[in-house]
């Protein structure tokens, strides 16, 4: 009987603790996480020509089985073309060049605050609520991902990618190869595949 | 006498008309023939070539402060709290930032490209390689999860604090490994030379490329 009172006396003093230190400390002095050293863990090496950057901060409210989420996300998107693989043809004395499938990477933004949850809530139940797990959270972002996707093929910043990069790349190969020989760069593609990575 | 003049204006005029558009036409010519200027243009046109990228991976962890590692006074009460609670509560997480190494040869200067064609080499000079953020996965792997007893779940408020926190943390991590941004930087280099080289050699140039 003492050592319950002993424990329930303890758990008094630590509730009231935290709650007086709580109350007026500074708010940064909140703990941290716990993690490691950053790891490298791989150096790849290319020639991409990136001929458009897109940044963008949007709102979003999305769900996924029964849970609902309203969330701000910065993401950065670039447009790029892999010249390491240009597919060339020659006719007669003129060297067609054709400009590869471009790549659009949507990577979430690495400011402070690129990624905030401003609501979450169980839209199916009341009494027992659960919360977003990660790996739902993980299926909502690959679809944001697709969305933002999608929003840059629709607002033709491939379009005028791909229009730069055969700007760019006409002079390059031109002054390149020299000796007389035209170049021709084809666009099969002009707007772009949405459907490629 | 007014007559005279008048025949000297459509004299000059004359003379002007014909004689301008040739001196243009030479002027342009001459820039047009000089190879060092027109590669020069031409890799200035490319602006961002971008060459290295390198993949940095980090981990984190949501989990009860334990006495040892707090340095707070609220820190230590805590994890005495936390200490008396009934269950485990731990999450482990990852996610990988990548940084891209490129050229920016926007910022080519004329004198950066000397051509010789007599013995048929390219001399250029690129701007330093420089590095970039280029962003970060938006999703955050769950290496490992387990909340017991009367533990609260894990919230994806707590997960976006934790993305947050390891995003500052990466950027001070690599704004101080000097080394690894070195690697990135050579690497960038290395394969600047190759592809430049390989399009010199198709004009059939040696080029000697080197950085500012």
């Amino acid at each position: 009987m003492k050592w319950i009172k002993i424990i329930i006396a303890l758990l008094v003093v630590a509730a009231v603790a935290v709650v007086a230190v709580r109350f007026f400390a500074p708010s940064d002095s909140m703990p941290e996480y716990k993690t490691r050293a950053a790891r490298i863990k791989n150096v790849e090496q290319m020639v991409e020509l990136c001929t458009a950057d897109v940044h963008e901060e949007w709102a979003v409210k999305d769900s996924i089985n029964g849970m609902w989420v309203v969330a701000r996300q910065t993401i950065d998107g670039r447009v790029r073309f892999d010249l390491d693989s240009l597919r060339t043809e020659q006719r007669g004395d003129t060297t067609v060049v054709y400009l590869p499938a471009e790549r659009v990477d949507i990577l979430e933004s690495t400011d402070p605050g690129a990624y905030e949850i401003l609501d979450v809530w169980d839209g199916r139940n009341v009494l027992f609520k659960r919360t977003l797990t990660a790996a739902e959270e993980n299926v909502l972002k690959t679809r944001w991902q697709k969305r933002a996707r999608n929003r840059i093929y629709q607002r033709g910043y491939v379009r005028e990618a791909r229009s730069n990069a055969v700007k760019s790349l006409t002079p390059l190969l031109g002054a390149m190869h020299g000796n007389g020989e035209t170049i021709v760069i084809v666009d099969p593609t002009p707007n772009g595949n949405p459907q490629a990575r | 006498m007014k007559y005279s003049f008048d025949k000297y204006l459509l004299r000059l005029a004359t003379v002007l008309f014909v004689a301008v558009p040739f001196l243009f036409q030479s002027c342009g010519e001459r820039d047009k023939e000089s190879p060092s200027l027109e590669v020069y243009e031409s890799l200035r046109e490319v602006s961002r070539l971008e060459l290295a990228k390198m993949t940095i991976g980090k981990v984190g962890m949501v989990s009860d402060p334990s006495w040892d590692d707090a340095n707070t006074i609220e820190g230590k009460a805590l994890a005495l709290f936390n200490s008396m609670k009934v269950g485990k509560r731990i999450g482990v997480y990852s996610y990988d930032t990548y940084v891209t190494a490129f050229v920016d040869l926007s910022k080519l200067q004329p004198d950066d490209v000397v051509v010789d064609e007599e013995n048929a080499t390219v001399d250029i000079y690129l701007p330093p390689v420089e590095v970039m953020t280029d962003g970060r996965e938006p999703q955050l792997h769950e290496e490992h999860y387990r909340v017991t007893g009367f533990r609260s779940r894990i919230t994806p408020e707590e997960r976006a604090a934790l993305k947050t926190q390891m995003a500052r943390e990466v950027k001070r991590e690599m704004a101080a490994s000097k080394a690894s941004m070195e690697t990135l930087r050579k690497s960038a280099e290395q394969k600047a030379r190759a592809w430049i080289s390989g399009l010199a050699a198709d004009r059939g140039l040696t080029a000697n490329v080197n950085f500012r």
